[in-house]
């Protein structure tokens, strides 16, 4: 799991250009620029980085941070 | 049929009511308002019931396609198929006579152009039906299996013929349980009152203030163009967050809590707020069900990876937004009305978001807070209006367009615009404060105070006699408006 919060932390960086550090209880209110736009970007982004593929149904239903990392390690899983 | 008119507030809406409460089961109910909603639409809309009945008997065949599917290949096809078929509809009843004269203008060809009038309402009703589909696809939702169900959500009355966009989902179990009682019927009435309140005595008179100041017969003046543009925004804002309102409230009777579309737009700083707050539901539409596939179509995957491949990481981030960015606005644009007006109004906007993101935003942080927030409200007034002027002029659009800037008008000002505007100075400076959550704020701190100084329950029944006192008060203050007004038309009722 850390491992996965160091490459997210990683792609936030590049999305949101500046140092920002996520943890389980991080939402889109906690940083200024993640509106419904940046979300999607920021998806795609980590989708590269972890190579793989959301359904639309996780996309628009994560709610914080610890949601979305739990999806990543679930399909890792798999 | 139109909600603020006697008719419906009189005899449709009472005797609905009346039957929709009579009977308690759920079944009676669910067909007392499927048909009454039929016999709303067709009161205007003879024929094309049968279209949106047909729309309603093929979407609902795909929902259960999609849901029946094997394969992800099959349920992609299914869904691919629905909304194909829902677009060509769109196509052929809302956009072939322009395709044509768009076509002859391009290419100096003679088509004959097909003569089809826009079924009432087809914007709405086809989107929301897609809607249904792709949601049964993404798996939001389980195919509804009752036909008669489906029909009630595409063809039920009160968010038919315009906004606000109601998703299947939002739906889904109060077409099987709703909870109703007094309260949701007075808190309706209520919200219907207001919503009327705000066509009859605000829309309406707006847009004859407009009118006039358009149609000066001393020619146009510049400051004619900005205040008449002026009133016609305001006209647009009450008459559609009005009807919004009302569907709301209508909704709420029969025990349908419907999204809300409105959230004071123009207290907005910006443009990027604004599209936020104005139309919520078809701005939350284009987001998820256009926005986000482009974006994560392959297309715009392939050319986020080769652009990073090649070193360019800032194109590689922005690129797939601003394209998918366009698409969205091109079509929203487009969505309004098939004219091209309509279009550059869609580009116009979708071009200030953009610029707002990427931009100008970052320019306002460097500022001080003060000016930023000076020169940002300030653009957003003369942003939105040109963008009203846009949307208004569907003939003869860019020689209205240069008025504002004082090209082809008679002066900066003349008598005649002066005199309208000194006429209608009451009006807008009401208007303007209506606009704003002044009241709702005003409300809410004397609810407040009542809650202690009453107890809960006597604040309650306050609440109850002060909804009441003002449900009479709107009606009756309506009525007598309506009587003596020819002018009642809505403006979304032709998109």
């Amino acid at each position: 799991m850390n491992e996965i919060y160091e490459r997210l932390n990683q792609v936030f960086a590049d999305v949101f250009d500046e140092d920002v550090t996520v943890n389980a209880s991080t939402t889109a209110d906690d940083i200024e620029d993640w509106d419904s736009l940046t979300h999607i970007t920021l998806i795609s982004a980590i989708e590269e980085e972890f190579g793989m593929k959301f359904s639309m149904k996780e996309v628009v239903g994560m709610n914080n941070v610890g949601e979305l990392a739990e999806i990543v390690a679930a399909r890792r899983k798999r | 049929m139109v909600f603020s008119s006697p008719f419906f507030v009189y005899i449709f809406l009472p005797l609905l009511l009346l039957l929709y409460y009579v009977g308690k089961s759920s079944t009676w109910r669910r067909g007392i308002l499927l048909v009454f909603s039929l016999f709303f639409y067709a009161w205007g809309e003879p024929v094309y019931l049968f279209l949106m009945l047909f729309s309603a008997l093929i979407n609902y065949i795909f929902g259960l396609l999609v849901g029946a599917g094997k394969t992800p290949a099959a349920r992609k096809a299914a869904v691919a198929g629905g909304v194909i078929l829902n677009l060509a509809m769109l196509g052929v009843f809302k956009y072939a006579g322009f395709a044509v004269e768009s076509i002859n203008a391009v290419l100096g060809l003679s088509i004959p152009v097909p003569a089809i009038v826009l079924p009432l309402g087809i914007s709405f009703y086809t989107f929301q039906a897609m809607t249904y589909v792709i949601d049964v696809y993404r798996e939001n939702c389980a195919p509804q299996k009752s036909f008669p169900r489906l029909l009630l959500f595409i063809t039920f009355f009160p968010q038919l013929v315009a906004g606000p966009i109601v998703r299947y989902t939002d739906i889904e179990d109060q077409l099987e349980y709703r909870r109703v009682s007094a309260k949701e019927i007075n808190d309706g009435l209520y919200r219907f009152a207001i919503g009327m309140g705000k066509k009859v005595v605000f829309a309406n008179t707006c847009a004859l203030a407009a009118e006039n100041l358009f149609a000066s017969t001393a020619g146009p003046t510049v400051l004619s163009s900005w205040a008449g543009v002026l009133f016609y925004a305001l006209q647009v804002y009450f008459d559609f967050s009005g009807y919004s309102d009302m569907a709301i409230g209508l909704g709420h009777m029969f025990g349908f809590t419907f999204p809300e579309n409105f959230d004071h737009p123009y207290i907005s700083k910006n443009v990027t707020e604004y599209w936020r707050r104005w139309h919520m539901t078809l701005g939350g539409w284009f987001r998820d069900y256009l926005f986000y596939p482009v974006m994560r179509s392959k297309l715009v995957t392939k050319l986020t990876r080769s652009l990073k491949k090649s070193g360019h990481k800032t194109a590689a981030k922005n690129l797939p937004t601003i394209i998918a960015l366009t698409v969205v606005w091109f079509s929203t644009g487009l969505w309004h009305g098939a004219s091209w007006n309509y279009v550059l109004w869609g580009v116009y906007y979708g071009a200030w978001l953009i610029l707002e993101k990427f931009i100008l935003d970052k320019a306002y942080k460097r500022l001080p807070d003060m000016l930023s927030t000076i020169i940002q409200r300030v653009s957003f007034v003369f942003i939105t209006l040109f963008g009203y002027a846009i949307f208004y002029n569907e003939k003869n659009l860019f020689t209205k367009l240069g008025h504002y800037f004082g090209i082809g008008t008679t002066g900066f000002t003349n008598v005649y615009s002066e005199s309208m505007i000194y006429e209608n100075g009451l009006l807008l400076i009401v208007s303007l404060i209506a606009c704003t959550p002044i009241a709702a704020f005003i409300m809410g701190k004397i609810r407040a105070k009542l809650n202690v100084s009453l107890g809960e329950e006597k604040a309650y029944t306050v609440d109850r006699v002060f909804k009441t006192v003002v449900i009479i008060a709107l009606f009756a203050l309506c009525t007598v408006r309506l009587a003596g007004d020819s002018y009642n038309p809505f403006i979304y009722f032709k998109f």
